[in-house]
């Protein structure tokens, strides 16, 4: 019993139109804002070309044109170090949660190091200094670097959600006569999964995001792609916007995903 | 791998696990030392690098490096104090009653939450600041006190020359920093219990006064220790305006790692000057944060 | 008590109200005199705190009209102003601002709204303290005090805006036994002194002590109305009977 107010049916439909109409009309002002700012400056509006840019024809075939390539590239990156990610993270919340010294004092001075360093800088390191060093390419880098960010903030995450259930339920279990194996595979873990599932994906959100800094090692990804197109036709506005839109799309499903089940999650919880 | 049975418990023993530990550790230590002095045959030379920062500009003044670090400082406090404001705007123009200022307020958060920063810094370059400060009028302002730049200012807002470039950074950190705020200020006043708003609503308090003696006091508390946090990563955030040639630290560090060869150092230096700041900032704001917080008995 | 000859001060007709497709309120007819008693009882979800909540504006009803205190609240619009404080409220689970001490906690609305001086509020909210027997505890915070205690400070709070009716919902329902009876004898000193009282309350002792009116509630409807002795031991309806049958068998095995 969340809500705040109380809606009769007409109420509702009045007020679904009106959220939809006042939509509509910041999206009006939104645009005028962008088109009037660009005519200040002469800018010429050349939105037909980006077409060319996503979807290519090459000898009668369509294929896939150079922002979709960069597209794949982010994502293949972000798949990689959220893989990279987990691994870390989950041994990083283990390692905090163990009683070996030398363990804790690894995990914490990781994630330390991670938390009061700039992203940028890492990469920098990574790149410059660790990169050359140990004959890396720039991928396994990229990788390497979103990987050990992303880490370190998972970490207090999966250990937040190891910590998080309730004591009364491995005391349930162990009342119960379940064998180890058994309270983990049936009463610990799916709760564990199931309340870690909406903040991970946030995290697979927070990578997608910050995939794009590594456009400064000249990395064709989204972004690099993107800058390279402008450098080449002067498309500014149509370009940036294009490629905001493509992120966005793809951030903002997975955080709406992460809420709704995050929200639904808790309403269970109430009942 | 034995997990501790309680998140205080303090029975450290040395186990199987530390041993292992501390042999990969040590195996990764040799191997990187190994790659550089053998492999890549790297030539340190810390001396160098040290003289490089600390050399004064032509004129004898703040060593270059300095600059930066101080310009990286004083980027982070003025974001910080914009961005509050802007963000505790947003953040409760997310409770209005008026709903066109609702919607605005939440697209505002989610976009930025969602892009990635680096393309909203672009997108910002080109657009906003081409058209934003010449709006402001600040050249104007600019050309007028070139001349007689006091003290004062020069503290506080650098070199007048600079101050534009300047500008375009705060301006850039504090939209990004004031979406991140809003939502904490958002969570914040949306954790107090509905019981709290009906029960300053019976009591017959007008709206304001619900806010000023009721929720915010409440609020405040929860809002406090993730915005020492948000601070930090302003900070840290703060570098990536380097690449729209905003001179903070990290721009300084490019210019110095180039032009004096010394790659390896520089960075390390540069990564190490952030790692402090970040790490007195939090000492120095969990400290605040607990003066502010131990204040509030918050019901058991 | 029972004063005919005056207007009553919270007149409800016909009202009615949903909850999206859900009608929680269905046609609802009940006046209050000045200085009654009137608890409201029946199972959970059958809309007893959703019409107390439509009297001080919480909630609105969606037909019908509510008048209380010679004031006219339209449907679907909430006008705490128009009552100002002459309505409170006592909610199950208390609410107190927790980051106030209990003096505090009384003195705010006082000093805001009726403009009363510091030192006036004090002394204000001293008597109303010593009124709920917890005249030792104005220094401390809400969560240094018993449930029990919590609940008298909350009902101290509302009295110190010396409201002309006073909203009691489920009062004693998140309390421990032992403290029941602490806060229906204050809320029964509160009715002997004449103020205008609708509780919802499962308490039949509180009931047969205090109340001059019982009204039982069933799926947003009132089923049944009147004296309370009449109600407890005499219900004329089934669904009543079946909800009074529960209650006394759990409290006989209790
Ligand atoms: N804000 C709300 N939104 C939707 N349904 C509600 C809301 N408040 C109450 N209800 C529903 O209305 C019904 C009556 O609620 P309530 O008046 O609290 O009952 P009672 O106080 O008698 O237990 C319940 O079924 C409840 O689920
Ligand atoms: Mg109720």
């Amino acid at each position: 019993m969340t809500a705040s107010s109380s809606w009769s049916n007409r109420s509702r439909l009045r007020t679904a139109a009106l959220a939809w109409g006042q939509s509509l009309l910041l999206a009006a002002a939104a645009f005028w804002v962008v088109a009037n700012g660009a005519e200040r400056i002469n800018y010429r509006w050349q939105w037909y070309r980006i077409s060319d840019f996503l979807i290519a024809e090459r000898d009668g075939v369509l294929t896939a044109g150079p922002l979709l390539d960069g597209l794949l590239v982010t994502l293949e990156i972000s798949f990689y170090s959220l893989v990279l990610t987990l691994i870390l993270g989950l041994a990083t919340a283990l390692l905090r949660l163990s009683l070996s010294l030398v363990g804790r004092a690894l995990a914490r001075g990781y994630i330390e190091l991670i938390r009061n360093t700039p992203l940028l800088i890492q990469l920098y390191i990574m790149y410059f200094v660790l990169g050359p060093i140990l004959g890396w390419d720039r991928i396994t880098t990229a990788v390497v670097s979103l990987g050990l960010f992303q880490g370190a903030y998972t970490a207090e995450i999966i250990r937040a959600g190891l910590l998080a259930l309730p004591r009364g339920q491995r005391e349930a279990c162990h009342t119960l006569g379940l064998t180890a194996f058994d309270s983990y595979r049936y009463v610990i873990l799916p709760q564990v999964v199931r309340n870690m599932l909406p903040p991970l994906t946030n995290e697979a959100v927070s990578l997608i995001k910050n995939s794009s800094i590594v456009s400064v090692i000249a990395i064709f990804d989204l972004t690099t792609v993107g800058r390279n197109i402008i450098a080449d036709t002067f498309l500014t506005f149509e370009i940036w916007l294009t490629v905001a839109a493509i992120y966005l799309i793809f951030t903002i499903s997975l955080s709406t995903l992460s809420d709704t089940a995050e929200r639904r999650m808790h309403a269970d919880v109430r009942r | 791998m034995a997990l501790a049975p309680h998140p205080r418990a303090s029975r450290y023993k040395f186990s199987w696990l530390d041993v292992i530990l501390l042999v990969a550790l040590a195996a990764v230590g040799t191997w990187i030392w190994f790659r550089s002095s053998i492999g890549i045959a790297y030539d340190w030379n810390w001396t160098e690098a040290f003289e490089t920062i600390n050399t004064p500009d032509r004129d004898g003044g703040t060593p270059y490096f300095y600059t930066g670090v101080i310009a990286t400082l004083r980027l982070s406090l003025w974001s910080a104090m914009i961005a509050t404001m802007l963000g505790v705007l947003i953040g409760l123009g997310r409770r209005s009653g008026i709903s066109s200022i609702r919607v605005v307020c939440s697209s505002y958060i989610q976009m930025i939450r969602n892009m990635p920063p680096l393309v909203f810094i672009f997108i910002f370059y080109f657009f906003i600041s081409n058209q934003l400060i010449p709006l402001l009028g600040l050249e104007n302002l600019l050309r007028a006190s070139t001349d007689d730049q006091s003290y004062v200012s020069g503290i506080l807002f650098g070199p007048a020359r600079l101050w534009e470039n300047l500008l375009s950074g705060v301006l850039c950190i504090s939209f990004i920093g004031g979406a991140y705020i809003a939502e904490i200020v958002r969570a914040g006043i949306g954790a107090i219990p509905r019981g709290q708003w009906e029960a300053a609503e019976s009591l017959g308090l007008k709206k304001l006064d619900r806010y000023r003696f009721v929720i915010f006091p409440q609020a405040f508390a929860r809002i406090v220790p993730p915005l020492t946090g948000q601070y930090i990563s302003l900070v840290k955030d703060s570098s990536i305006v380097s690449l729209i040639s905003i001179q903070e630290l990290t721009f300084v560090g490019t210019e110095i790692a180039n032009s004096s060869g010394l790659i390896f150092e520089t960075w390390i230096f540069v990564g190490l000057v952030y790692f402090l700041l970040c790490l007195v900032l939090s000492l120095g704001l969990r400290f605040v944060e607990r003066r502010v917080t131990m204040h509030f008995h918050m019901a058991a | 008590m029972n004063d005919t000859s005056t207007p009553p001060i919270i007149e409800v007709g016909h009202v009615n109200k949903w909850f999206g497709d859900f009608q929680v309120l269905r046609d609802i007819n009940l006046d209050v005199r000045r200085g009654e008693c009137v608890v409201i009882c029946g199972p959970s979800g059958s809309g007893k705190s959703t019409l107390i909540r439509c009297i001080n504006r919480l909630e609105t009803h969606d037909e019908g009209t509510v008048r209380v205190n010679g004031i006219e609240l339209k449907a679907g619009e909430r006008h705490t102003k128009s009552l100002g404080s002459s309505v409170g409220m006592v909610f199950q689970d208390f609410n107190l601002f927790p980051h106030m001490t209990v003096m505090e906690n009384l003195t705010l609305a006082p000093m805001r709204n009726l403009k009363v001086s510091k030192s006036d509020a004090l002394v204000l909210g001293a008597r109303y303290l010593d009124r709920v027997h917890i005249g030792d505890q104005a220094d401390k915070y809400p969560a240094q005090l018993s449930g029990g205690q919590q609940q008298r400070v909350a009902i101290a709070r509302s009295l110190c805006m010396k409201p002309e009716i006073l909203l009691f919902d489920e009062p004693t329902s998140a309390l421990d036994p032992e403290m029941i009876r602490e806060v229906l004898d204050v809320m029964s000193e509160v009715a002997e002194e004449g103020i205008t009282m609708v509780c919802v309350s499962h308490e039949m002792g509180f009931a047969k002590k205090a109340a001059d009116k019982v009204i039982f509630m069933d799926h947003g409807e009132i089923v049944e109305r009147g004296d309370p002795d009449v109600i407890f031991h005499n219900p004329q309806h089934e669904r009543t009977r079946a909800f009074l049958d529960q209650i006394l068998h759990y409290e006989a095995t209790a």
